[in-house]
């Protein structure tokens, strides 16, 4: 049975790894960290966060929510599973959405196994202006780091990993995305999906792209 | 000039900023005055409405680029600082992984001055150390004490404080020639109590490595220790009475190397004089 690799981060005298089912070294713990911890405003929310780690083979794709129930302001919690390569050039990635869980207790065990491939969740709905405004994003020849507005990003989860799904297999370890609450200047990801933006843009000549008042069919865009 | 932050979580490097600016805006800071905020201040503004409802600070995110970018006018002097306000898991685990975090070793290359932080309340002599945290080797004199098999196998997440504190001071004298002015901060000085030593004796009697350290590299890194209080008292147990009502800037303080009490500006411009 096809099964994917997981790891649980959250705040046990730092923001560290609490359970892994796979080993990962100090040095990789390090280089994922950036990519599974977020400061939010609102303690219903969640991030999105996928992209590739050549260091550990794989693609991590994770989710992060605030842990107010933690003695240390502004802690949270992530859940990320790693893809192997293989796997992600191969097999189908909307259901992966499913198994992102935030911890309900102090058990952490039921993350320490490899989780089985989920199968395809039959209402995989598509936000049509926000996928759209993804694939104007990605088939434009220009490698600039995009910005989508988008009022909740929380619910354009499911369009981003599906458009991982429909990118080609060996082009999949290359399209790193986060949603945030506010989009970063220079940032690591490929695609920001978030309602708005913090601070300057301009330094890593981002394309911010805007689509939520746009007529059918069309995106508003600047560079 | 680059003032750099050193501290793992949790040990007050937030906090301070976040008091240091409510003690510039409020002129709480001797003759230091705020003549322009350079960049984004909004964490530390955040920071001062939590110290104002008796809340602490936020945890500051890894890849958080937050600064203190201000100019400073001391007396007829202009003064620029920058301190960047890293999370202290970036430190936490540069030093477990004995690998630079790119960013962390730029700034310790370039910076002017550092301020070290450590805190109080987690660095009690301990009553029973414990040696066989040092995988192989026996726990102790009974007779069982041989080399446990589910002893943890030794790492640098393993090492006390002090140790930590002096690793990280070695690596960082190995990446520069020229000499690094410190103020030690001891955070959460109130967990002291009132009857304590003075910052400097109380490190040479909770932090002996590390206070023997700076006393014999004192040429490359000349030090001074302040027992520092940003929130002014513990918020989980409650305030005293005198000080619940309080502003935030006048609830905190600094205890000078003279033991004497301070204001948030005390490092700074003990800093400032250093480099200079």
């Amino acid at each position: 049975m096809e099964a994917v690799d997981q790891l649980l981060f959250g705040y046990r005298d730092g923001h560290q790894l609490l359970a892994a089912s796979r080993a990962i070294s100090p040095r990789q713990q390090r280089e994922l960290l950036p990519h599974v911890d977020a400061s939010f405003e609102r303690s219903d929310a969640r991030q999105l966060v996928g992209i590739g780690v050549p260091a550990l083979d794989a693609y991590l794709l994770g989710a992060i929510w605030p842990a107010p129930e933690r003695p240390r302001p502004g802690a949270v919690w992530a859940h990320a599973l790693l893809i192997g390569t293989h796997q992600l050039a191969r097999l189908p990635l909307l259901g992966l959405l499913t198994l992102l869980e935030r911890p309900r207790d102090e058990h952490f065990e039921r993350y320490s196994r490899p989780l089985a491939w989920p199968a395809l969740p039959s209402d995989s709905a598509r936000l049509a202006p926000f996928s759209r405004a993804l694939a104007w994003a990605l088939h434009s020849t220009d490698p600039s780091p995009v910005i989508v507005l988008w009022d909740f990003p929380d619910v354009a989860e499911g369009a981003l990993i599906a458009l991982l799904d429909e990118t080609p297999g060996p082009e999949r370890m290359a399209l790193s995305f986060r949603t945030r609450e506010s989009a970063r200047p220079s940032s690591p990801y490929r695609i920001q999906v978030a309602s708005d933006v913090a601070g300057q843009l301009g330094a890593a000549r981002e394309i911010l792209i805007d689509p939520r008042y746009s007529g059918p069919g069309s995106v508003s865009a600047t560079g | 000039m680059n003032f750099l932050l050193l501290g793992e979580q949790a040990t007050g490097k937030s906090s301070l900023l976040v008091a240091l600016y409510g003690a510039l805006v409020n002129q709480r800071a001797e003759n230091l005055r705020i003549v322009r905020t350079i960049d984004d201040v909004e964490f530390l503004s955040r920071g001062l409405l939590a110290f104002g409802r008796q809340e602490s600070v936020r945890r500051t995110e890894i890849d958080s680029h937050a600064r203190l970018i201000v100019e400073l006018a001391r007396g007829e002097q202009l003064v620029s600082l920058d301190i960047p306000d890293r999370s202290g898991e970036v430190l936490k685990h540069t030093l477990d992984s004995r690998l630079w975090d790119p960013d962390l070793l730029e700034q310790v290359v370039s910076a002017d001055a550092a301020m070290l932080f450590l805190r109080a309340d987690r660095l009690e002599p301990l009553e029973n150390p414990q040696p066989a945290l040092i995988a192989g080797t026996a726990g102790g004199e009974t007779e069982d004490a041989s080399p446990s098999a589910s002893a943890p196998a030794w790492s640098p997440a393993l090492m006390q404080p002090d140790a930590r504190a002096v690793d990280l001071l070695q690596a960082l004298l190995a990446e520069r020639s020229r000499p690094l002015p410190v103020a030690v901060i001891i955070s959460a000085w109130d967990s002291v109590g009132a009857a304590a030593l003075g910052p400097r004796e109380w490190l040479s009697q909770s932090v002996l490595l590390l206070d023997q350290y700076l006393t014999s590299n004192s040429a490359r890194l000349p030090n001074a220790v302040f027992g520092v209080s940003a929130q002014g008292g513990d918020f989980a147990a409650g305030l005293p009475a005198d000080l619940a009502g309080e502003d935030p800037w006048d609830r905190s303080y600094v205890i000078a190397p003279s033991g004497q009490r301070d204001t948030l500006a005390a490092p700074i411009i003990w800093l400032l004089d250093a480099v200079s």
